[in-house]
């Protein structure tokens, strides 16, 4: 294979990356960080990576579009990979979040990199960092190229989309219903939707993150909490609950209205579909709009209620596959106006803060090159609108609450208390 | 509603988690949770959704627990039981 054509999910994913060209990182990646017991050298780092000679010519293409199609593809290279493996002596109690916003503000070696990894020597323990570019790679994805890399297995080349825009009327109707659903959230462009947004715009500012690590044992009680309230395999629309409880404040506190809303943009891994399933490569998610007027806050139960029934009408509605099917047509629409176009779309007013909750699914190794592993954080960079997002993973039956931000977006008081009101929902005896 | 057993209701899920998740209707094992037949939050509304189109009944709206889905065959047996109640 020496060409992957994208679907329209990944020609978001380059606009987003487009978004972010002014910012330090200059693109929309993510780190993974494995926290590890015990030293690893430089060397034999090095050497474990070059398990992912196998993968080099997807990890050194590039984007190119179709001369006569106009479809956009993912362009293979015959290149040798050699992935930067750097090596920095930590100080022992050094901290995952700030060691992984510095390396994930840094920018890929040109247009050809799209993973870089990271070691801090930690004394007796050892961070590691993989940074990804999402061109190449969505969260769940990213999970299944390391546990890939730990099995020593093969990459599998990833399926191709026809780049023959076909089936035309099937994908304007989904996008006919995309819209539809878009207007009736929007309520034709009469709701007012809270944003953090400085009146200047801070797009070139650094990415930060904050994390709140929830035990085991708290966890799996909180979600007992959940399924009591809203029935088995509702954790995203529990935690999307919260998440709408906990920035209620800050919205307030700047002003915004009662009969406001907080739009939450989640993205949805789509793997546990046919067409999606075991893609460790591009992009298999699909975008999902929840959202509730501010007032609502002062009910719990109500919201929790009301996030369960958006989640289930965008699955009946078709919502999720439809975007993605929809998506497709975009693709054929030169990226700087679709990256306008998407910047309306996806952020500014019409989104508060971005959402991901990603369970246990693609790595459930408890060693990582051979040694035990501690703890795996996702921390996405986040693109200059909505320049906030909470993000959660999964490991270990243990919870990572990731806030990440873009700095000037939000001050220390208003972080402290989210992460406060977060924190409080998983002690034992408030629950949420 | 006609009766149906529970085996043919397993029969039935079997199918349709198939269809979800991408995998043969053999490799679907009624003994199994769920999650561990490759079901997640957006693979069981859809699961829901094939029950309603089936069966004629809202799960959603019919207490569910963790042992209700603690196999295929479980959620059959909670199938069977509230067609047969309506």
């Amino acid at each position: 294979m020496s060409k992957y054509y994208f679907n329209g999910i990944d020609w978001i994913v380059q606009a987003l990356n487009r978004q972010c060209r002014k910012t330090p990182s200059r693109n929309n990646g993510f780190v993974i960080a494995l926290e590890l017991e015990g030293a690893i050298s430089e060397n034999e780092l090095q050497k474990f990576m070059e398990r992912a000679d196998d993968a080099a010519k997807l990890l050194t293409g590039k984007t190119a579009r179709q001369k006569f199609h106009l479809a956009p593809y993912w362009k293979c290279s015959a290149r040798k990979l050699s992935i930067n493996v750097e090596f920095r002596k930590g100080s022992p109690d050094e901290d995952a979040s700030l060691a992984a916003a510095d390396f994930a503000n840094r920018p890929f070696r040109g247009k050809r990199e799209h993973l870089s990894v990271r070691l801090v020597s930690r004394g007796k323990d050892s961070l590691l960092l993989f940074k990804f570019d999402h061109l190449l790679f969505d969260g769940g994805g990213a999970e299944l190229f390391l546990a890939a890399l730990n099995d020593a297995a093969q990459f599998r080349e990833p399926d191709c989309f026809s780049p023959q825009l076909s089936d035309w009327r099937d994908k304007f109707e989904s996008g006919r219903n995309v819209n539809r659903f878009l207007r009736y959230i929007n309520a034709e462009g009469k709701r007012k939707f809270f944003t953090f947004h400085p009146e200047q715009s801070a797009i070139s500012t650094a990415n930060r993150f904050r994390t709140l690590h929830i035990p085991a044992a708290q966890a799996k009680a909180f979600f007992a909490a959940g399924e009591e309230k809203l029935g088995p395999f509702m954790d995203t629309p529990f935690l999307l609950a919260l998440v709408f409880g906990a920035l209620a404040e800050p919205a307030t506190g700047r002003g915004a209205q009662d009969n406001d809303f907080i739009l939450l943009p989640a993205t949805i891994d789509l793997r546990s579909r046919r067409e999606h399933r075991n893609r460790i490569f591009f992009n298999h998610w699909s975008l999902a709009p929840f959202n509730l007027p501010i007032a609502a806050a002062s009910h719990p139960d109500l919201v929790m209620q009301a996030m369960r029934e958006q989640f289930i009408e965008l699955v009946k509605s078709k919502f999720l596959t439809n975007l993605d099917k929809a998506n497709l047509l975009m693709r054929i629409i030169p990226l700087p106006l679709f990256t306008k176009m998407s910047s309306k779309i996806f952020a500014g007013a019409s989104g508060s803060c971005s959402f991901a909750f990603l369970p246990e699914s693609g790595f459930k190794a408890k060693t990582f090159a051979g040694r035990k592993i501690r703890n795996l954080l996702h921390l996405p960079l986040i693109p200059p609108k909505p320049g906030i997002g909470i993000f959660i993973n999964r490991y270990n039956e243990a919870l990572n609450i990731v806030i990440s931000f873009r700095e000037e977006i939000i001050s220390e008081a208003e972080l402290e208390n989210l992460l406060e009101t977060l924190r409080k929902a998983f002690e034992p005896v408030s629950g949420i | 509603m006609e009766t149906v057993s529970p085996a043919q209701i397993a029969d039935t899920l079997r199918e349709e988690i198939a269809i979800i998740t991408g995998r043969e209707k053999n490799e679907v094992e009624p003994d199994k949770s769920l999650a561990e037949n490759g079901i997640n939050s957006l693979g069981f509304v859809e699961l829901l959704l094939a029950v309603e189109k089936h069966f004629g009944i809202k799960l959603m709206e019919n207490a569910m627990s963790n042992a209700d889905i603690s196999s295929v065959n479980a959620l059959a047996a909670k199938i069977e039981k509230i067609t047969r109640k309506n």
